[in-house]
């Protein structure tokens, strides 16, 4: 693909629609066009640059939102996008290496732009639900990083004191509805937590984050229907990696259209399909669906065409030090690889040091102290006591310290309750 | 005091609990039955109008969705409510209530907190309707599900009073609204009380024998209970009310005091509340003699000649208490 021919084609598309666009914005901070290319590499689920509109209602994006961030958001970006990066790269690592690791992933890298340039959209009273591949997300709505470490090899100073693990991380005072394990109703709840913040009046959204397979079950559809009916202020980001779970069915089997996001047609709400490996064009769609939600005006659907680097579960294909896996039986290598190379941090890096806001130095040291803080969090998580064996009969409920230890053979017959 | 129907009951604990609580965030999804209750002499209650649109819901026929919402409100912090009122046994509710919001709390080691109450509809009682819309199975499913709270109302008192529990606890609750009961009236306080969870409530005294049921298979309770008391049979009649917990402290000192304990149920035998019943009273006592009675392990007929058949009634239920006392 020409990149000069296909942003000329852009612009006039852009023109015509009243977009700002991403090369413009950074045009206008004195970068020419030629030194960024903002698309290296053809492949069939390539974005266009500019978020074309797939659905018939349109996502207003006559302001190009990355231009009004500041340079530390900008750097702050990328900061998340590398923790997040590191924090995966690290667990990856562990479980190839240390015999007896007690955590698992499902592994974000790739990802990261999605997560970040979402929630980056987002209030910090603004909630997020999120599903079993979670560790970006939590990352990027605030998490604690130290205490993530500690949950995923279930030590009771973790997130969820250990009763969660690597698919449930949930940190309520930075707005994290939880990781709905299942692929499943994260967004009815996403969404019907929308509808009780409206009510309240404070100007909150709630946003779901839903990986490609959402689209294949009942509770994408009721969720869009229902919340686009009643002009539910929510954001519904759809991860979409390509692959489905651990037999890694690509989704053009599962579903019967090129972009998810059209589905919102049926709707009749905004759906857009963004460069998922690209934070600003993710923030600049996410950013315009949450004002526009704030606005009352309702639900958008936006589809992020991203890739993730590592095996649906775990690191089957990985070796330890290096990015992804590869030798995956459902996916070519030269995939992969082309998608590496389209890599968001990669690419994020380079818009900061190309307009000036890092040097490279200073963006191999950003790296450096991502490195270090992600090291010193295992090993803090790893120091961590275990819980008690009987702490698993308590948070049952609010409202009750603890159940019976009905495994028992002198267990009490009988508790009473009020 | 005033004369109450069951649903009006319901609405005025709903807006006492709120009151007590001192919060109006409070969200309502409704799908079959428009939230508003009459009574001879009181003011209407008319939840939509009372807490606005935007609280107060109609969803399309989509239990599952608003099942969920409901979840999604509670985790936001508001006092949430799932009004689910379709007279069939339906599993959509079950998913979200199981799978979600029984687990978050545990599993985000205590952090999620669900103040929702999912009023879930538990049909059975009449025929006609045949398999899917005369289904009577719920208590079995949620009475299993740890993390919340199921209770089975079977009085007014106890429709008003369980109502205001569920509404100002922490906890999620599964209220199951059984359908026999609409047309019920009671003289019951205006002011608001809660009725304890894990508490069953003993319907009637005696010292024969313990006959004990939950939700509209106390009808047939009750009514066998009368005949045998007719009969100089002293009968100490159990009604649950709460399923999970159960009140096993009351069945067992009453099977100590009896000896001889009938469970009743609606649910299919297998698995039916009096299995877990007999299963706690045997657990904990010796020597006790048991007889379980409920609708038979198959799909509810739609021809009233099958269905009436096997539903369990006051008959079955004095027959069955009689075998009991002979053995």
């Amino acid at each position: 693909m020409s990149d000069t021919i296909e942003k000329t084609v852009e612009e006039v598309k852009a023109e015509g629609k009243g977009f700002i666009s991403r090369r413009n914005f950074l045009k206008g901070l004195g970068v020419t066009g030629a030194s960024v290319a903002l698309f290296t590499t053809g492949t069939r689920l390539l974005a266009t640059p500019e978020q074309e509109p797939v659905s018939k209602i349109p996502l207003e994006r006559d302001i190009y939102w990355p231009e009004r961030l500041t340079r530390e958001q900008l750097i702050e970006m990328q900061r998340k996008m590398l923790q997040i990066r590191w924090y995966d790269r690290t667990v990856a690592d562990k479980m190839l290496t240390e015999k007896g690791f007690r955590g698992y992933m499902h592994g974000s890298p790739g990802h990261e732009a999605c997560a970040v340039g979402a929630c980056f959209a987002l209030n910090k009273d603004d909630w997020m639900a999120g599903y079993h591949r979670s560790h970006h997300h939590a990352i990027a709505k605030g998490a604690n990083i130290r205490k993530m470490a500690a949950e995923i090899i279930f030590k009771a100073s973790g997130t969820n004191n250990g009763y969660g693990g690597s698919m449930h991380i949930m940190q309520a005072d930075v707005g994290m509805l939880g990781e709905d394990g299942v692929v499943g109703p994260g967004c009815c709840y996403g969404a019907g937590a929308g509808h009780a913040l409206r009510a309240r009046g404070k100007g909150q959204v709630a946003l779901t984050f839903g990986g490609d397979a959402h689209a294949t079950t009942p509770y994408f559809h009721i969720s869009l229907n229902e919340a686009a009916t009643h002009k539910i202020p929510w954001v519904y980001v759809i991860e979409n990696n390509q692959y489905l779970d651990a037999r890694g069915q690509h989704i053009s089997e599962c579903i019967n259209v090129d972009d998810i996001a059209i589905m919102a047609t049926a709707y009749n709400i905004p759906g857009v399909v963004v460069d998922g490996m690209d934070v600003l064009d993710v923030y600049n769609a996410v950013k315009a669906a949450v004002e526009r939600a704030r606005a009352g005006r309702g639900p958008t659907l936006i589809e992020c065409k991203t890739y993730r680097y590592y095996d649906h579960f775990g690191v089957r294909g990985a070796e330890p030090g290096k990015l992804g896996s590869f030798g995956l039986g459902y996916r070519s290598d030269r995939e992969l690889l082309s998608w590496l190379a389209r890599d968001p941090i990669d690419k994020h890096r380079k818009t900061l040091v190309q307009t000036g806001m890092l040097t490279e130095r200073e963006a191999d040291a950003l790296e450096e102290e991502v490195k270090a803080e992600i090291r010193d969090a295992f090993r803090w998580a790893e120091a961590q006591p275990v819980p008690r064996a009987e702490d698993g009969l308590r948070h049952v409920f609010v409202e009750e310290e603890s159940v019976l230890p009905r495994m028992l053979a002198d267990c009490p017959p009988w508790k009473t309750y009020a | 005091m005033s004369m109450k129907g069951w649903f009006y009951a319901q609405m005025e604990g709903i807006v006492q609990a709120l009151e007590q609580l001192g919060t109006d965030d409070f969200i309502f999804w409704y799908e079959a039955t428009t939230p508003i209750a009459t009574a001879p002499g009181l003011p209407t209650i008319d939840l939509t109008k009372k807490y606005g649109e935007d609280r107060v819901r109609y969803s399309g026929l989509d239990e599952m969705w608003y099942a969920g919402a409901t979840l999604g409100a509670a985790l936001v912090g508001s006092i949430a409510i799932d009004w689910h009122d379709m007279y069939m046994a339906n599993p959509y509710p079950f998913e979200i209530v199981s799978q979600h919001a029984a687990k978050l709390h545990h599993m985000t080691g205590g952090q999620a907190t669900i103040p929702a109450v999912w009023v879930i509809h538990i049909s059975g009682q009449g025929p006609g309707l045949a398999g899917q819309h005369s289904d009577y199975e719920a208590d079995s499913w949620y009475a299993h599900v740890p993390g919340v709270r199921t209770v089975i109302p079977s009085t007014v008192y106890d429709a008003k009073g369980l109502m205001i529990t569920a509404v100002k606890s922490k906890d999620p609750f599964v209220y199951l609204n059984g359908s026999a009961f609409r047309a019920l009236s009671d003289d019951i306080p205006d002011t608001p009380y809660e009725v304890p969870i894990g508490k069953a409530a003993v319907r009637t005294r005696g010292s024969d024998l313990t006959i004990v049921s939950s939700g509209q298979g106390m009808l047939a309770a009750m009514e066998g209970a009368q005949k045998l008391q007719g009969d100089g049979i002293s009968v100490e009649t159990i009604d649950l009310r709460c399923l999970n917990p159960m009140d096993t402290e009351t069945l067992v000192k009453s099977a100590k005091k009896t000896g001889r304990v009938l469970t009743v149920d609606q649910s299919k035998y297998t698995l039916c509340p009096g299995a877990e019943v007999i299963a706690r009273i045997a657990e904990f006592t010796d020597g006790v003699k048991f007889k379980r009675i409920a609708f038979p392990d198959a799909p509810p007929p739609g021809a009233p000649e099958m269905f009436n058949y096997m539903k369990p009634n006051g008959t079955h239920v004095y027959e069955a208490a009689k075998a009991l006392l002979r053995k």
